[in-house]
């Protein structure tokens, strides 16, 4: 299992921005499309077969033209004030295998991000995910910070305008981050780098959704946009946030006025978001997951306005 | 090479001279036609036992699956025949691993015995009826290869674009070791897809005849095909609605998917109660 490094670029003290697929696609959506805004350069990529099946093969009268599999892709940014190398990870390995998604596969594919970061000088690395709450759509979303140190955690909230996980639940800031975007934090701690997570905030029965939520990819991107020091457009992710709006209003409507009057509850000042309890997730499951059940799909002519797959 | 000693039990190493490989899938096989492919050839020819790939870590082990009243486990299988200079391969598809697993075998094949060339053997379920002459649709994974089955009214060279089958998957891996590769993807009358069509397994075996020469051709091959025709005519004979299907495909018209539902359990039924 290995790299391909397409150019040694020679960075000045990067950092690294990077993310799996995950709840809503959040960081996927915000650092993908930090690389399109940025127009960081391709640096390399791993190699992918030993980590995932292939999803489409090219036939061109007769020859066989390619075998696409989901791709592990760096890129890097010169920018003024920090340079940038950019990892994205279209799916995370053993997710869909249920005897095989063990950690091994998952640590592998962090341990090459790892040596990927060591070999072009990166002593700190965020990545980025999202943070399910008792949020409302309504609401723009939060973007939490946990960190590998208090100093970073600090500066993190600080320069990002990040809230600690600590402050936003009721759980004293405890918790996990599960798949990659978690896993890398815990070995790039272990081997000596600064570490820390973006999270944006995602209202507890969106996060079961089958489409993205740019809205809160958008909240990740300001964050990321501050920490590495570049402005970030107006109208970024502008058309994917409204066509979600769409969706996610039509469902809205749907719920019984009851339930909207509880859930809108969430609006208030008084009520701060946080982190899931056990006893929210059930008041879930118990009046909002049927929603879900009779979403509207692409062939009964519904857009989600994104091609990124649901996680 | 550890891996490929630590996964393959080796009963034998004939002595092959760069052999072609001839591979068949036995799982998700439509019209039984990889399997046929492969057992046609071994049964016809002197084939010895080579190698067999250890499932352990390929396949999943949480019961026992039966067939017809049978306990299966996952085979994959090397057999040589060193008159003809062929080595075969049947497998099921394993589970997990797949690249590892694709791996071993082209290593196995390169390394003990320099591969030369590979053929895998597929159905593609088509809406045709069994009267119908089957295509076949060649895919390859080197340019130099085009002309190895010029197209014809029989064989097209096709562009298309999907998910992989395991067999592209290995074509892909023979690719990006340098090692020639064919796909021969033959058409399956639909409502036969989940039996054995010998019309499909004789249209390849044919084309593989005119360029080896091996004598693969039998009248028990030939005894099978008329067997299924007959049970067929029978069917239509006694069951109208088939019928009127059957006719429906012969002129070539549409069938709705109803229609292509119960023709395909129809068959099937009659033709497993006649096994």
């Amino acid at each position: 299992m290995s790299f391909i490094l397409n150019d040694h670029p020679g960075l000045k003290d990067p950092v690294m921005i990077s993310s799996w697929s995950g709840i809503g696609n959040i960081g996927l959506i915000a650092v993908d499309t930090l690389i399109d805004q940025l127009n960081a350069e391709e640096l390399g990529e791993i190699k992918p077969w030993n980590f995932f099946d292939p999803q489409k093969a090219v036939f061109k009268d007769g020859l066989l033209h390619e075998l696409e599999f989901p791709k592990s892709k760096f890129y890097y940014n010169r920018l003024p004030e920090k340079d940038t190398v950019f990892f994205v990870g279209e799916e995370q390995p053993g997710q869909m295998e249920k005897m095989y998604a063990s950690g091994e596969k998952a640590y592998e594919m962090a341990r090459l991000v790892l040596d990927v970061a060591e070999k072009t000088g990166i002593k700190r690395i965020y990545t980025s995910g999202a943070c399910v709450t008792t949020s409302h759509h309504h609401i723009k979303p939060k973007v939490v910070a946990v960190a590998s140190s208090e100093q970073l955690l600090e500066e993190t909230c600080r320069i990002a305008q990040a809230h600690p996980m600590s402050k936003i639940g009721s759980e004293g800031g405890e918790g996990v981050i599960t798949g990659l975007n978690g896993l890398l934090l815990s070995m790039a701690k272990k081997r000596g780098m600064e570490a820390a997570c973006l999270m944006g905030e995602i209202p507890d029965w969106l996060s079961r959704a089958p489409f993205p939520y740019p809205k809160a990819s958008l909240s990740v991107i300001e964050a990321f946009a501050k920490i590495i020091d570049v402005p970030v457009s107006a109208t970024i992710l502008e058309q994917k946030i409204e066509e979600i709006d769409k969706v996610v209003e039509k469902l809205y409507e749907k719920f019984p006025d009851k339930v909207k009057e509880q859930y809108d509850e969430r609006k208030s000042e008084l009520q701060p978001p946080g982190p899931i309890t056990k006893e929210e997730a059930e008041w879930m499951k118990a009046h909002l997951d049927d929603f879900l059940q009779n979403l509207p799909n692409k062939e009964d002519g519904e857009d989600y306005g994104d091609d990124q797959k649901p996680t | 090479m550890e891996t490929i000693k630590s996964q393959l039990k080796i009963y034998h190493q004939p002595p092959l001279s760069n052999p072609i490989l001839l591979a068949g899938w036995l799982t998700q096989d439509v019209g039984n036609v990889g399997a046929g492919v492969i057992s046609q050839f071994r049964e016809t020819r002197k084939v010895e036992e080579v190698a067999e790939l250890d499932p352990l870590g390929f396949f999943a082990f949480e019961g026992a699956i039966f067939k017809n009243d049978l306990i299966q486990i996952p085979k994959s299988q090397f057999k040589a025949s060193v008159k003809d200079n062929v080595l075969t391969f049947s497998s099921d598809e394993p589970m997990y691993e797949r690249y590892q697993f694709l791996k071993i075998i082209l290593d196995f094949c390169e390394e003990h015995f320099g591969l030369s060339q590979l053929y895998s053997f597929n159905g593609n379920p088509s809406l045709i009826s069994h009267h119908h002459p089957r295509r076949i649709f060649v895919v390859f994974n080197r340019e130099e290869l085009r002309d190895e089955f010029f197209e014809s009214d029989q064989v097209e060279h096709t562009s298309w674009e999907g998910p992989p089958e395991m067999s592209t998957y290995l074509l892909w891996l023979a690719q990006k070791k340098g090692i020639k590769g064919i796909n021969l993807w033959v058409e399956v009358p639909f409502y036969l897809a989940a039996l054995e069509d010998g019309r499909a397994i004789k249209t390849l075996l044919s084309l593989m005849e005119s360029r080896y020469h091996w004598g693969v051709l039998t009248q028990e091959l030939d005894d099978r095909i008329n067997h299924q025709e007959k049970l067929l005519e029978e069917l239509r004979e006694t069951n109208s609605e088939v019928d009127e299907i059957m006719s429906k495909l012969e002129e070539e018209e549409v069938l709705e998917e109803s229609e292509q539902i119960n023709l395909s359990k129809d068959v099937y039924k009659h033709l497993k109660k006649s096994d």
